[in-house]
């Protein structure tokens, strides 16, 4: 037996963070990455000849698509339908309820699985019967423990499968959080989880893990990503990554550049086999030049002007030093530090942003991670001042 | 810094006017439009300033045309001066050191440095203020108080201030709160809601799609339906063509049925081959019956006759041989005697007989006597010989006649002939030559005799020598009649032998005959017997109902054929009751029908390529994902916009922040002593001053919180005057100039205001207060100007 263990292709999802400079040509490959992605994932399926294909939700970015997209994913499952392979889908958090909205009908070999956990079964033609159990979102939380709901092992099966979107944590968390425990106790041979977007291993044998995305879709989603071909060997399902990466997002550190010159020919230097979208991070020391030249953006554009198509700079940024610190005068630096400290936890973003400002900035500068973006900028502007 | 003195040169309704005051609390009383505003205009204007013209901004200009402006005399620590500030639109400001009337050089930077860190702003917001300025208290902020604390607390603030204002206006440039700002991230902010929007109204054309995509499905089902009809009709229509096709074969086989019921019985094969077979064996008896008639008698026939004419004719021949013989050797004598009288004459010529004129001439005696004579011999000579040869008598007549009319010239000549004879030898001769012509003549006859008798008989023998192939030789005529003769014993004893062997096969052939004849006529009677079986009386009859049978059969299997094309079930339906036009009726109404379904199958599927196109526009037409992508782009460009742009007023905020923790916390002793003063002029009645992000609380005894604009006028009125005397006093160590209050207690109760006076005459030990009011009904007078 065989199948493939794919999540989240979030078909139809933009790249987050690019600017505005990217060349014609990337911004249309980049706005087909998701897609061709997923055909990808499709052709090995085909390749493969896999018994079925297993989808643990996410399967477009929103509830909200195209009929291009949906045009796009029933061609493609159509291409399994052709060689018989049945493929068996969940909806996630991005894409709850997506077939009770506007949507094609789905192609016959296509089970999509309800909001109440069910169990499918069906008899590969080497003749192993394969229970699939799982459940989908309805809305973009599912905060009540689904775990529950699913049945122990089915004596009757050779198999028997979870498709889970979702993640671990206690009740209350809202992606139908779990525990490895709770999963283990239902004896399945296999959890094909969904969710994270970071290819991992909860556990080895019985396999519960997430096959990551198909495609990275901003630059934290770095290195390669695809899905796992699972193989049936000896009673244990093994799985197996296969890539499927369109775009590759990498960070790059660079530790002491002298010029753009020096960085360019570091960068060039790098082996690359898909387009590549580097997130750059100079460490070091820097000179002031140096300093200078990435804060007003030349040295991004100089980089971007000389590096060869396939490879493109979506940012370009100084790790804070801890040498630089903060201003050193009248004022002493336990106080700009105290005060940074303060000013970003007792900010009110309100005050600045008024009800006209979209709802993502806010939020975004209130996360953790906008905030160490805020620090970054403030740190930066006060230097700037200071010199 | 204490204010001793205010001398007025011009401002407004005061000139040439001076005030001395005292250095604790000065009360400067006076009714409306006595001018204690002006005053304080006047004292604020010599420190920080004379206002511009702007706007409706009164300016004091003097109204009796003295010259604007004037000059305190102030206390800074233990330094007198004299501050005069002279000129309104270009004022002139002069610091006279009153210890030594020496003049300060750049007395506004001195001055300036004297009050930092006051400018006119935070010295109106702290130290000078007035009814109207009571009336803000519901507008201020801990913010601003912070700030404004900030300004004077913080050592070297002010650059870090001016960085922060720097900040906040280049934060402001980029964004304004109001919702119509037309700054570039308010724009930015309406473009991508512009999009959001596209995006949102793309995503609403997708249940259309769905819709579209479905009605296609329902199209294609349609066209599916209609082709299926076609289908069936077309199935119908063929089977009905068919139907017809094999009824009109059903009516060809039906007429040949007919047709062949009435054929006579046919030729047996065995009949046939029979009669076939006797045919060429009766064509060969008569072929060998004609050949033995036709081969009969000639041969023995022929033989026989031949046989005796040449028997006859050899015999004859024989006979005249023989006398042919006779007549050679008579010839031969005759030719011999011939010779012997040729022989003496010269050359053998032998001269004619001498005519009897001749004669008469050479005997003188008539030679035509002799003429004569001869004549008459020849006459009977000729007689005897052949008649004819009677007429030759005349001539020697003539001839006797005409020699002797010659004689005598003709002697000589006739002697000439006889080559010198002498007339007696040549008379004696004469008989002999009288002779010769007979002679001759006979020989002659014989000649031709004998030439005829041979020719007659050469006549006769050439068929035979020519039967014989025996060559004719007229010099051996014996010899070729014994040879002939020979032959024909020959050929006749072969004849012979002949007929002999003819007479046996003669017989042969007649008993051949019989036999073929017996032969023939037994077939004859066979052939009859079957052409009696088929009523016909000759072969040509029978081969014609030959013939006749093969077109039978040919018929047979035609309608063989034409049967096993109907099937059963539709030869039943023939059988029974349908008609032709019955069947084409049917046929017609089947294709009408199906060129009507054709008809709707076309145009569902023009439909259905009317949606499919549409269908196929909007797949093509669809930005979705464009959108998408440009609305990510917006969104992580607005994001890194607004990230400076919030970092900008952070950093504000940081600045001010690090200034406030720098400037030893003096807004929670302000805090706490605003709270005391307030305590104090509401008796106990209000304990706690809160500073929110955006308000300002008070907490009543009963623990009840209370906003600003809930308290009543007065109680406003006192918050903010406990809050004014706080700062100033927080900032005492710093810097401490007088307060100005015009008019603050009017809406206070008698009580109050009596706990305010008190409050401020004991603050006033450390700092100097003017007071400006209406009224002042307690008892100090000493420190009264009244106005």
């Amino acid at each position: 037996m065989k199948f493939i263990h794919a999540a989240d292709s979030h078909l139809g999802n933009p790249f987050r963070g690019l600017d505005r400079d990217i060349p014609t040509s990337l911004k249309q490959f980049v706005q087909t990455s998701t897609l061709q992605a997923f055909e990808k994932m499709i052709t090995g399926a085909l390749t493969a000849k896999v018994d079925f294909v297993l989808i643990a939700g996410d399967l477009y970015s929103a509830t909200e698509n195209s009929p291009k997209v949906q045009v796009f994913v029933h061609q493609q499952f159509e291409r399994l339908q052709t060689a018989n392979i049945p493929v068996f889908l969940s909806f996630g958090n991005h894409d709850f309820e997506a077939d009770q909205h506007a949507h094609l009908p789905w192609p016959e070999n296509v089970h999509v699985f309800s909001q109440n956990v069910t169990t499918q079964e069906l008899t590969v033609p080497s003749g192993e019967r394969v229970a699939i159990t799982g459940f989908s979102y309805q809305t973009p939380r599912q905060v009540q423990a689904v775990i529950a709901d699913f049945p122990t092992r089915h004596a009757g099966v050779d198999y028997q499968i979870g498709l889970y979107h979702g993640a671990v944590g206690k009740d209350g968390d809202p992606y139908a959080p779990f525990t490895i425990q709770g999963l283990l106790a239902k004896h399945y041979d296999y959890w094909a989880l969904g969710h994270i977007h970071v290819r991992q291993t909860l556990h080895e044998q019985p396999f519960i893990g997430y096959s990551g995305n198909l495609q990275g879709l901003n630059r934290k989603e770095t290195g390669d990503k695809g899905y796992y071909l699972v193989t049936a060997d000896q009673g244990r399902l093994q799985p197996v990554f296969q890539s499927t990466t369109a775009i590759l997002w990498e960070e790059v550190v660079i530790a002491d550049p002298v010029t753009e010159v020096d960085l360019i020919a570091r960068l060039t230097a790098l082996p690359v086999q898909t387009p590549v979208f580097y997130t750059i991070k100079l460490t070091g020391q820097l000179t002031k030049e140096v300093k200078a030249r990435c804060l007003n953006g030349v040295m991004l554009a100089q980089i971007r002007a000389a590096l060869p198509e396939n490879q493109w700079v979506v940012k370009l940024t100084m790790a804070p030093s801890a040498a630089e610190g903060l201003p050193a005068d009248q004022v002493d630096q336990k106080f700009w530090q105290a005060a940074l400290d303060h000013v970003l936890t007792n900010v009110d973003m309100t005050a600045y942003l008024s009800t006209q400002v979209p709802h993502f900035i806010r939020d975004y500068y209130l996360s953790a991670e906008g905030k160490q973006a805020l620090r970054e900028k403030m740190q930066q502007r006060l230097l700037a001042r200071k010199e | 810094m204490k204010i001793k003195q205010v001398a007025i040169s011009g401002f407004g309704r005061w000139s040439k006017q001076t005030f001395d005051l005292t250095t604790q609390m000065q009360v400067i009383q006076g009714q409306n439009e006595s001018g204690k505003s002006t005053l304080r205009a006047f004292i604020v204007g010599v420190l920080f300033g004379f206002p511009n013209k702007k706007g409706r901004t009164n300016v004091y200009d003097p109204r009796d045309g003295s010259r604007y402006g004037g000059s305190l005399t102030v206390v800074f620590g233990d330094q007198t001066v004299k501050i005069t500030r002279l000129g309104r639109t270009q004022s002139h400001l002069t610091i006279t050191d009153l210890a030594d009337q020496s003049e300060i050089l750049h007395p506004e930077a001195w001055l300036a440095e004297q009050l930092a860190p006051l400018n006119q702003d935070s010295f109106d917001a702290i130290f000078n203020f007035s009814q109207q300025d009571l009336a803000a208290i519901t507008q201020i902020k801990g913010a601003d108080l912070q700030k404004l604390l900030l300004n004077i607390g913080a050592v070297g603030s002010a650059g870090w201030l001016n960085v922060a204002s720097g900040l906040d206006k280049q934060a402001d440039k980029q964004f304004a709160q109001r919702p119509t700002g037309k700054r570039p991230l308010n724009l930015a902010t309406k473009h991508y809601a512009e999009t959001a929007a596209l995006v949102h109204e793309k995503a609403l054309t997708l249940p259309d799609f769905v819709q579209g995509e479905k009605a296609l499905m329902a199209d294609k089902a349609e066209v599916v339906a209609a082709q299926k009809t076609v289908v069936t009709l077309a199935a119908q229509v063929k089977n009905h063509e068919q139907l017809l096709q094999q009824y009109d074969l059903y009516v060809k086989a039906a007429a040949l049925k007919a047709e062949l019921s009435n054929t006579p019985q046919s030729v047996s094969d065995d009949d046939w081959l029979a009669v076939q077979s006797q045919a060429a064996t009766m064509t060969m008896h008569e072929t060998a019956l004609q050949t033995l008639n036709q081969a009969q008698t000639p041969q023995v026939g022929h033989v026989s006759s031949d046989t005796f004419e040449f028997e006859t004719a050899l015999a004859q021949a024989q006979l005249e041989v023989q006398s042919l013989q006779k007549q050679f050797a008579q010839r031969d004598d005759w030719l011999k005697t011939q010779q012997q009288l040729g022989a003496q004459f010269e050359q053998g010529t032998i001269p004619p007989p001498l005519s009897a004129q001749e004669k008469q001439q050479l005997t003188r005696r008539g030679p035509a006597m002799l003429w004569l004579m001869a004549s008459l011999v020849v006459g009977v000579l000729g007689f005897l010989v052949a008649k004819p040869a009677v007429l030759l008598a005349s001539i020697p007549a003539g001839i006797a006649y005409w020699q002797y009319q010659q004689h005598q010239r003709q002697v000589e000549q006739i002697l000439v002939a006889y080559n010198g004879l002498t007339i007696n030898e040549v008379l004696n001769l004469q008989n002999a030559l009288k002779q010769q012509p007979l002679r001759k003549q006979k020989l002659a006859e014989l000649n031709v005799t004998i030439s005829d008798q041979q020719s007659a008989l050469l006549r006769r023998l050439k068929p035979i020598a020519s039967h014989f192939d025996v060559p004719l030789q007229l010099s051996d005529l014996p010899k070729l009649v014994v040879e002939l003769q020979h032959r024909y014993e020959q050929q006749k004893l072969t004849a012979q032998h002949d007929i002999l062997k003819l007479t046996q096969q003669q017989q042969q052939r007649v008993e051949e005959i019989a036999y073929h004849q017996q032969q023939l006529d037994q077939l004859r009677q066979a052939q009859r017997q079957i052409f009696a079986r088929y009523q016909v009386n000759e072969m040509a009859e029978l081969t014609a109902r030959r013939q006749n049978d093969l077109t039978t059969q040919r018929q047979q299997a035609r309608y063989q054929d034409l049967m096993r094309q109907l099937d059963p079930k539709t030869l039943a339906q023939f059988q029974q009751d349908t008609d032709r036009q019955t069947l084409q009726q049917a046929l017609a109404q089947l294709q009408a029908q199906l060129s009507v379904a054709q008809q709707r199958v076309f145009d569902h599927q023009a439909t259905l390529s009317n949606h499919q196109a549409q269908q196929a526009q909007l797949t093509s037409n669809d930005q979705f994902l464009t959108l998408q992508q440009d609305m990510a782009d917006e969104q992580a460009a607005l994001l890194d916009q607004f990230g400076d742009y919030l970092a900008d007023k952070l950093t504000v905020n940081w600045i001010n922040q690090a200034l406030q923790f720098a400037s030893q916390n003096r807004f929670p002793k302000m805090q706490q002593l605003a709270t005391k003063y307030f305590d104090h002029l509401t008796q106990g009645r209000y304990q706690r001053i809160t500073f929110s992000e955006t308000e300002l609380l008070v907490t009543r005894q009963d623990q009840q919180t209370f906003q600003v604009f809930e308290l009543s006028t007065g109680t406003q009125e006192q918050l903010y005057i406990a809050l004014r005397l706080a700062l100033s006093q927080v900032i005492g160590d710093i810097v401490a100039v007088p307060l100005l209050i015009d008019d603050g207690f009017v809406n206070f109760d008698p009580q109050r205001k009596e706990t305010m006076v008190t409050m401020l005459q004991a603050l006033a030990h450390t700092q100097q207060i003017i007071y400006f009011t209406t009224q002042w009904p307690h008892a100090t007078s000493n420190n009264v100007i009244k106005l």
